[in-house]
């Protein structure tokens, strides 16, 4: 479960106004709004990589404040990617299954079963700058879900690709609400892709 | 509506021949600096060969290889470290931090070895010192090149480390990497080409270090004797071309170690 009770983030010159907002266990909620509204900010404070001013986000019930970011056990797909550009597809993928210590038995079969979803599988030697931008995303919605997690983000997750690659997407968002029971939050302007997912939406 | 003056080609051949004068003109003094070691060298009774073939400059040639490559890897481990603390943390002393590892770049040789010297011959640190043996020793060579090779990769670091966003880092801790794992595998293969840099400004720092080595560690033949040293003895007792000798070795490892380094980081690159 995500909540956010009256939370106001500073960044820069921008100021994120007290915004309150709960997705509950197994549900997926989408937070659309205008550019540069904070919808990105919102996401990285939940992530822990946004200090909040005031307020309150609490995780799995549980005040967020003190969790370091490496423990939130969040799924998080960045908006802009950044994938790691020394290892490849695989490696890539793989790097949250190894931080959690998961038998090299157990990565191989997590990233040939995500490589096979997201058609990725003949693309696991490549180097992040040898991909298009649209493989580059799937490599990256891949590695947010690797490990299982009960809270993922997702920002725009359907930015930037063919119709193709936002299907995929959109059926692996499906697949891992049904399965893992997980809480999703998604930030995009194309909501017509996560129609008949999304339980609630939030207007920044 | 107001013309701007249009410039000439001849004038701007006339600023390139003035760059490619200066560059011709050091490139000629370099190489006739290494010329004239090599008419020296050669004009030495026993030849070059015989001089290598010298037992203490042979056991001077292992002991500069090694002190060099040992001070190289001890400063990127802590040069390294300590640049990538100050470019990515705040704290208190960061900045007295920074400009104190400038220090040993702007200090004196001698007087790095001087204080070196003092600091564990004339402070409580002589316990430690009688106990490890390390004034005038091979110890005092390692720390005495290492502390140079430090400031230079801390300098070299910082600033690959200032040019990355910290991005990856980030996104590496939200998939609960610890901070070790971070650095380990998103940080250091990010900075191959500005680690590739540091060594090799550390190793030929180390590898050509004299003031301090000669200070803390002494000149004694066979025991701290590293090539500056040898440099330095063959002069004392008169013989030019020995010194000419030796100095022609150094330049002529310098220039592999070089050209391995631009042959590695061209690779790197993949240009």
């Amino acid at each position: 479960m995500i909540e956010l009770i009256d939370v106001t983030l500073q960044r820069g010159e921008f100021r994120l106004p007290e915004t309150s907002l709960a997705i509950p266990s197994a549900t997926c909620g989408v937070i659309t709004g205008a550019a540069g509204a904070g919808k990105t900010s919102i996401v990285e404070a939940i992530c822990g990589l946004q200090t909040i001013c005031s307020g309150t986000l609490k995780l799995r019930g549980q005040d967020a404040s003190q969790i370091a970011v490496a423990d939130r056990g969040i799924g998080y797909l960045p908006q802009d990617v950044v994938l790691f550009p020394d290892m490849n597809v695989e490696r890539n993928i793989c790097f949250a299954l190894k931080a959690q210590g998961w038998t090299k038995h157990q990565m191989h079969q997590r990233t040939k079963e995500l490589a096979q979803e997201l058609e990725l599988t003949d693309l696991l030697r490549r180097k992040p700058h040898q991909l298009s931008g649209g493989q580059q995303k799937r490599v990256a919605m891949a590695r947010a879900v690797a490990v299982k997690p009960d809270i993922i983000c997702l920002d725009e997750p359907f930015v930037s690709l063919d119709d193709g690659s936002r299907a995929l997407i959109k059926e692996l968002i499906k697949r891992t609400l049904a399965e893992q029971s997980a809480t999703i939050l998604v930030v995009t302007h194309q909501t017509q892709w996560v129609e008949g997912i999304s339980e609630l939406e939030f207007v920044v | 509506m107001i013309q701007p003056k249009q410039r000439t080609p001849k004038a701007d051949r006339r600023f390139v021949i003035v760059l490619i004068g200066l560059a011709t003109m050091f490139s000629v003094v370099l190489l006739m600096m290494v010329c004239g070691c090599a008419w020296v060298a050669g004009s030495s009774q026993g030849g070059v060969w015989e001089t290598l073939q010298k037992t203490e400059i042979r056991q001077a040639i292992w002991l500069s290889i090694g002190t060099s490559l040992l001070s190289t890897v001890i400063s990127l481990w802590v040069g390294t470290g300590i640049a990538h603390l100050v470019s990515r943390h705040q704290f208190f002393g960061r900045r007295a931090i920074d400009l104190l590892m400038d220090l040993p770049v702007f200090l004196p040789p001698l007087v790095i070895g001087m204080s070196l010297l003092i600091l564990f011959r004339q402070t409580p640190l002589v316990a430690l010192d009688d106990w490890l043996q390390i004034a005038f020793e091979v110890p005092a060579i390692i720390l005495a090149q290492s502390i140079v090779g430090i400031a230079f990769v801390y300098r070299t670091m910082k600033a690959t480390f200032d040019q990355q966003t910290g991005r990856a880092e980030q996104i590496a801790a939200t998939l609960g990497a610890t901070n070790w794992h971070c650095f380990s595998a998103v940080t250091i293969p990010a900075s191959k080409q500005g680690l590739l840099a540091s060594a090799a400004l550390a190793w030929a720092r180390a590898f050509g270090e004299f003031g301090p080595v000669l200070v803390f560690a002494g000149s004694f033949r066979g025991r701290t004797e590293v090539l500056p040293v040898s440099i330095y003895l063959e002069l004392n007792s008169g013989n030019v071309a020995g010194a000419a000798t030796i100095s022609l070795l150094m330049i002529a490892i310098a220039a592999i170690v070089l050209l391995l380094v631009r042959v590695f980081a061209q690779d790197r690159s993949g240009r």
